[in-house]
């Protein structure tokens, strides 16, 4: 499941010492293999779950509710936790929002959208029951409110994306947050825990705008109401620029937003969290000439790539299954030396051509033929 | 190509034997048997290691707790004996495996061949480049496959002879016992450092992370483990020595009944040039051998009493080469490959026999041996007690 986390930094000197002393009599293993090895749920630095309840919120959304190990550390709103989840024997890791506060002693809840092909999403959609076993890690990310509370503040949340800003919302009413606070939500059909996010707003007295694209689920074109746009949130919220904003949603609106925020010179007061790449990866190679060499180093291989193909799909379609999580970027667990050639990060569009250089394989694509280590 | 075109050559000694489109066809054959199998990788195989992990660990668990009081003499005994059967199912049936990738379908991050680092001290990253890379392309060729004879011992006729290798023997049973430094040490290649054959930077450039993993695995079992017996510490301390002596012992008897019983072929440079998949597959049948034997004792030698379908597959889930064995000595069978096995103490006893017999100096005529095995072996079996006996008592 997830590497061994570093030591605690918050965790007293006599823990510290306890477990490196245990990592050397255990070494080059973890003292968590062996405290596995007699109850699964004996672990030290290793972050495992159990799922103690399944809600199905709407058609594709469902909660699971998670009991964690007690070295779980408190997770501050809006972070998110890699969930490992083990199918056909084999690990499938991927990145999930906390959609509440944390409250000491009740379970964990992440708030999964289904996706067609998702492994992970369908499986707490169709199969997940109370009772089975997952991975977990800490918490992460820095997508939070700030330690001090700004005095007005602006949601803007696009589908499952309602999932951090709602955990910030469950924080600001378990804080008695007394400011000012505007949510809009841009939704097709239908809104899961919708409300949840009404009783969190009432109990803020704050305002929930909620835009559907496709009210009806028999006429479910975007034609039928146009997409939430950034002049439709600033119409919405004329003092937007006055307030520190929050969003996770479509790239197009973020980036629409950032763009509104810079032109006011707020862009410090601009916060978001980003669900998966820019651009679909193309999984599937072409057979058709001009077709780019991926040469893998350790494994001796040559595979056929295509640009705009990950490298990390390149190489599963040549039947590798390097080590990765949650293929967006966030996990870092493909990172991988890259010997030499161009690749793109589809995250940021940056293009890269440094020799022996680190990079992420789910969200990089190659440029020229490319030699990794792997 | 149809089987049936292909006539059984029961003295094919020679890749000569069998002709281009031949060894094409023995390479379909056997690439089919690989396709077929690891189509089949999945839940059971995960299952498989899953369980081997938990017992290893429990086992080990319970080695290193009796060994705390050892003061009982049953449970030393009983503690070294888990001990050493624990680290054996450790290095064999899960670390050498788990570093050849056959696991990475498990998408596990700890038991990704690339990123597994086990209870050995030849760093994985090391183990790799020596074992994965070198050992299993160049298999059995002189020179090459830096395993034949581990830097150390003359295994074939073509390596040197010096009057240094009447030796042999003694370093034999000294490199059977202490095979983990052994091969820690064939890795770094330090006889060709001494010679001035190799850089020495590159040798500290390797060596360095050895030390500190070796190092490591040392404090762990003769200093910390035994401190915390308190005065029990000396007897953990030779509970933890005779576990480690026992695997490293078991360990050499495996790998070299891999490739050195009788009749397993050696090659040369000349075997590489332009060498085909086909030939390549017919090199690592002809150049390995099997040790036949019950369930428990596959399993104790990673499966590498398999080590002719070891040498083929060596990403396939090493517990299912029983389950291809079969098929896999019928297609030698019918394109004429040597597919060699015996008991383990037949295997062992000829592997010794190579040892000894190239402690002399010479070279075999291969002609003679072909045309009349038979009472060269019986001679040479005499020959070769009166060399064990007395390599054991120089041991002793």
């Amino acid at each position: 499941m997830s590497s061994p986390s570093a030591t605690h930094t918050n965790a007293s000197p006599l823990r510290r010492t306890a477990s490196a002393f245990l990592r050397t009599l255990t070494y080059p293993h973890t003292p968590d293999d062996y405290l596995q090895a007699l109850r699964p749920s004996w672990t030290l630095d290793r972050v495992v779950a159990r799922v103690v309840d399944v809600r199905h919120e709407t058609g594709d959304i469902t909660s699971l509710y998670l009991e964690p190990s007690r070295n779980f550390r408190p997770h501050r709103a809006g972070q998110h936790v890699l969930l490992t989840v083990t199918l056909a024997g084999v690990d499938h890791t991927r990145c999930f929002s906390l959609s509440d506060a944390y409250r000491p002693g009740q379970p964990l809840r992440l708030t999964i959208k289904a996706h067609e092909g998702g492994r992970v999403s369908n499986w707490a959609k169709n199969a997940a029951r109370a009772g089975v076993r997952v991975g977990l890690s800490q918490a992460q990310g820095e997508f939070v409110l700030p330690e001090t509370l700004p005095e007005q503040l602006l949601f803007v949340s696009g589908g499952s994306g309602l999932t951090p800003l709602l955990a910030m919302a469950h924080a600001l009413v378990g804080a008695g947050y007394r400011g000012s606070l505007h949510w809009i939500h841009t939704d097709r059909t239908e809104v899961a825990l919708l409300d949840e996010m009404r009783e969190c707003c009432a109990a803020l007295g704050a305002q929930l705008h909620v835009h559907l694209t496709a009210p009806t689920a028999t006429d479910a074109t975007d034609a039928h109401n146009p997409r939430l746009t950034a002049t439709d949130v600033a119409s919405c919220v004329p003092d937007f620029a006055e307030r520190e904003l929050f969003m996770c949603g479509p790239f197009g609106l973020m980036d629409a937003l950032t763009a509104l925020y810079d032109r006011a010179d707020r862009a410090d007061h601009v916060h978001h969290e980003a669900f998966g790449p820019r651009s679909p990866f193309v999984t599937k190679l072409p057979t058709a000439d001009g077709a780019l060499r991926l040469v893998l180093a350790k494994s001796r291989r040559t595979l056929r790539a295509a640009p705009g193909a990950s490298l990390l799909s390149i190489a599963e379609d040549g039947g590798l299954n390097p080590p990765h999580g949650c293929r967006r970027g966030i996990c870092h667990t493909c990172k991988c030396t890259k010997r030499h050639g161009t690749v793109r990060n589809e995250l940021t569009g940056a293009v890269s051509d440094a020799p022996d250089e680190e990079i992420r394989l789910c969200i990089h694509t190659p440029i020229t033929d490319v030699a990794l280590d792997l | 190509m149809t089987h049936s075109d292909v006539a059984p050559r029961p003295q094919a000694e020679t890749p000569d034997a069998l002709d281009e489109a031949q060894l094409a066809a023995f390479a379909a054959e056997l690439d089919a048997i690989y396709q077929r199998t690891m189509a089949k990788v999945g839940e059971e195989d995960a299952k498989y290691l899953r369980d081997l992990l938990r017992l290893q660990r429990r086992t080990e668990l319970a080695g290193r707790t009796a060994l705390q009081f050892g003061f009982v003499p049953p449970l030393w005994l009983a503690g070294a004996g888990l001990l050493g059967l624990a680290k054996a199912l450790e290095n064999m049936e899960i670390g050498h495996n788990v570093l050849h990738g056959q696991y990475d379908f498990m998408g596990d991050p700890e038991l990704h061949g690339g990123r597994y680092e086990w209870d050995w001290s030849c760093p994985s990253e090391q183990w790799r480049h020596s074992h994965n890379y070198l050992h299993h392309t160049f298999t059995n060729v002189v020179g090459r496959d830096r395993d034949v004879g581990y830097g150390l011992l003359r295994m074939h006729e073509d390596q040197a002879w010096t009057p240094l290798t009447l030796l042999q023997p003694v370093y034999a049973v000294g490199l059977m016992l202490a095979f983990e430094a052994g091969v820690a040490v064939h890795d770094l290649e330090l006889n060709l450092a001494l010679t001035g054959r190799k850089p020495l930077e590159e040798v500290e450039a390797l060596g360095k992370p050895m030390l500190r993993k070796a190092a490591k695995l040392l404090l762990k079992d003769y200093v910390f483990f035994p401190l915390l017996a308190g005065p029990g510490a000396p007897l953990v301390f030779t509970g933890n020595l005779a576990a480690n002596v026992a695997r490293n012992a078991w360990a050499f008897s495996v790998i070299f009944c891999g490739h050195f019983p009788e009749g397993v072929e050696m090659y040369d440079d000349s075997s590489l040039e332009g060498e085909t998949r086909g030939a390549w597959y017919r090199r690592q049948v002809a150049g390995s051998a099997n040790i036949e034997g019950p369930r428990w004792l596959h399993v104790l030698t990673g499966h590498l009493s398999h080590q002719i379908e070891h040498h083929l597959y060596p990403d396939m889930p090493a517990w299912r080469y029983p389950q291809v064995a079969d098929e896999v000595q019928q297609v030698c069978a019918r394109y004429g490959v040597p597919y060699r096995g015996g008991t383990l103490g037949n295997q062992l006893r000829t592997s010794w026999a190579r040892i000894l017999r190239h402690t002399l100096p010479g070279r075999r005529k291969p002609e003679a041996e072909k045309a009349s095995p038979a009472p060269r072996l019986s001679r040479m079996r005499r020959s070769v007690r009166r060399s064990l006996r007395r390599a054991f008592r120089q041991a002793a």
